[in-house]
């Protein structure tokens, strides 16, 4: 009789957990995070032919570059999602491809050591996650105050610089010029930061869109995108607006390097 | 969408402190046994009058206290001249006692090579002990600057049985220029090397021996570290150590070398810094795709390789970004 009971409820959590797959890092949050980024009923596979690049130890935790390899048969990708299951803003970015995406970068925050997820929806509606566990030395990427960086240029300043790649190829880097602050950081005197970031980014060229996107403070100050495109980007154009709805664009300025 | 599905569950550090992250080892909290957490320091002989107490070839931890840097001592007829003062002010006064071992012949000088911690944060020490203790203005400013969050860094990484007493001290003596100094009957030549490794590097030769201190000018057998290093200037400055007449050659960390083939590893690993991230610039790749296969198989295995490069490639990358066309031609040449 009891040894049924516990048949059943392993045979419960065995479900549970095929649901939305077998999370490799093992995170106790994978479950609550996939339901609700991805779906409570997603579909979820995770998928090792997608690269996730980035350092597995970190000492800057306010600016971890990450870049994100879209593999030849998942290019048809209808989103692409980072999340980062340790950090108090868990969800960073949602891509939405409006043309063949090669792969994304960014710089994010990581708040402690945790696994970080690139989720890629496929046409048929399966979601395809890579996941790489990153060792935070020093935590509180997201609560504790960015190191002091020379302000630059105005809040919504964007910069957009090409790159040529092999075949014809090209790389598209963005900077947006914005203190993303995640709302997390007390300062000495006790007052709270207010959470002030970039919530939109449109990115287009001659051709029409290329990508949009939603974004979260779990990117770093002065956040910069890499998108690589098959082909060069022709005038491409940036737009966006942050959660004080301020609105900002960008034209590209330089010239194909 | 939810934004916020966990509470932020780690403390608030000062702003600083992230900044000195990126200069140090490794962070973890350490829990150590107060009683008899001593340095037993022994000098080790290398020339007639002079001694060494190697560093150990480690990351910071709780087992060697942050003893990690080479620290030495010179004596004459008529004093004592020391190079550099180790990590915290118990190791600064180990290594007192331990050259009190040797001699009874006045300290008359401390020579800090420049700010880094596992340097300078014993001068406290010799200042107590009434040493003059000779650094570069800029490193003193620097040490003043930084001291305070990396001393709270190093605390949380080798624990405070270590650090406890240790307080952020000036130097007594400013030193813009080369300086020689008699210790009597040993002409001893204090170099001042600026804007290499860091602002302003110290290196101590011993006429009489032929032993020459270079600090952090030198890192052998470990990856060198360039928090505040501009390469271009430390190659040429390791083109002039080169030529000095010395005989025997104290890295700031790793084996004291007998000739000049151990120069390499600080010169290749520092070159091979700077194109690496200066080509990464150029082409747009991101610090991800640089970072993500390791550190290449020539360097891999040097001590702190892989943490080495990890931050290094970050401070360099982005200091190569915010450089102009023709800074970065400039770079390349």
């Amino acid at each position: 009789m009891r040894s049924t009971m516990l048949f059943a409820v392993a045979a419960l959590l065995i479900t549970a957990a095929n649901a939305r797959g077998v999370d490799p890092a093992g995170s106790e949050l994978w479950e609550d995070l996939s339901g609700a980024y991805l779906g409570e009923d997603a579909k979820v596979t995770f998928n090792d032919s997608i690269r996730l690049m980035m350092a597995d130890r970190v000492d800057s935790a306010h600016e971890v570059p990450i870049m994100v390899k879209v593999p030849h048969d998942l290019r048809d990708m209808q989103e692409l999602v980072l999340l980062v299951d340790r950090n108090p803003i868990q969800q960073v970015a949602r891509i939405t491809p409006h043309r063949r995406i090669e792969s994304v970068g960014m710089n994010i925050r990581l708040e402690e050591s945790t696994p970080v997820r690139a989720a890629i929806l496929d046409p048929s509606g399966i979601w395809h996650v890579a996941t790489k566990s990153v060792l935070v030395m020093s935590a509180g990427g997201c609560s504790s105050p960015p190191p002091d960086g020379a302000v630059v240029a105005a809040v919504g300043d964007v910069n957009i610089k090409q790159f040529e790649r092999h075949g014809g190829a090209s790389r598209l880097k963005v900077r947006i010029h914005h203190p993303m602050d995640t709302g997390f950081v007390v300062l000495e005197d006790g007052d709270v930061v207010p959470p002030y970031y970039v919530d939109k980014v449109r990115i287009e060229d001659e051709r029409g869109m290329i990508a949009d996107m939603l974004t979260w403070a779990a990117m770093s100050r002065d956040p910069v995108i890499t998108i690589d495109l098959p082909t060069e980007g022709q005038s491409v154009r940036v737009s966006g607006s942050d959660s004080e709805g301020l609105s900002f664009e960008g034209l590209e300025n330089t010239p194909l390097m | 969408m939810k934004d916020s599905r966990t509470p932020p569950s780690c403390s608030r550090r000062a702003a600083g402190l992230a900044r000195a992250a990126a200069c140090l080892i490794l962070f973890t909290t350490a829990a150590w046994d107060a009683v008899g957490a001593s340095y037993g320091l022994r000098p080790q002989p290398v020339a007639p009058g002079v001694y060494v107490f190697p560093g150990s070839q480690d990351a910071l931890t709780p087992d060697n206290g942050a003893n990690i840097a080479n620290t030495g001592f010179i004596v004459g007829s008529r004093g004592v001249l020391a190079i550099e003062a180790g990590p915290t002010r118990r190791y600064g006064k180990e290594m007192l006692a331990a050259i009190r071992s040797v001699t009874d012949l006045p300290i008359r000088y401390a020579v800090i090579t420049h700010r880094h911690p596992d340097h300078s944060f014993g001068l406290g020490a010799f200042r107590e002990a009434g040493v003059d203790v000779l650094m570069h203005p800029a490193e003193a400013e620097g040490l003043a600057n930084e001291g305070p969050a990396l001393l709270e860094l190093m605390t949380a990484l080798v624990g405070d049985a270590w650090t406890q007493g240790t307080t952020i001290e000036a130097p007594s003596e400013m030193l813009t220029e080369d300086r020689h100094v008699d210790l009597g009957d040993r002409p001893v030549d204090i170099l001042v090397l600026e804007g290499g490794h860091s602002s302003g590097d110290l290196v101590v030769h011993d006429r009489t021996s032929g032993v020459a201190f270079f600090g952090d000018l030198l890192f052998v057998g470990r990856a060198a570290t360039v928090p505040h290093a501009d390469i271009g200037v430390w190659l040429m400055h390791l083109d002039r150590l080169e030529t000095l007449p010395w005989t025997k050659g104290v890295p700031g960390h790793g084996p004291i070398l007998d000739d000049r083939a151990g120069f390499a590893d600080t010169r290749d690993w520092i070159r091979f810094l700077r194109s690496r991230i200066l080509e990464a610039v150029l082409t747009g790749e991101s610090p991800a795709e640089v970072l993500d296969p390791g550190v290449p198989g020539p360097f891999a295995g040097m001590v702190e390789a892989g943490p080495t490069f990890g931050r290094a490639v970050l401070q360099l990358y982005r200091r190569y970004e915010a450089m102009d066309p023709a800074e970065l031609d400039a770079l390349a040449q």
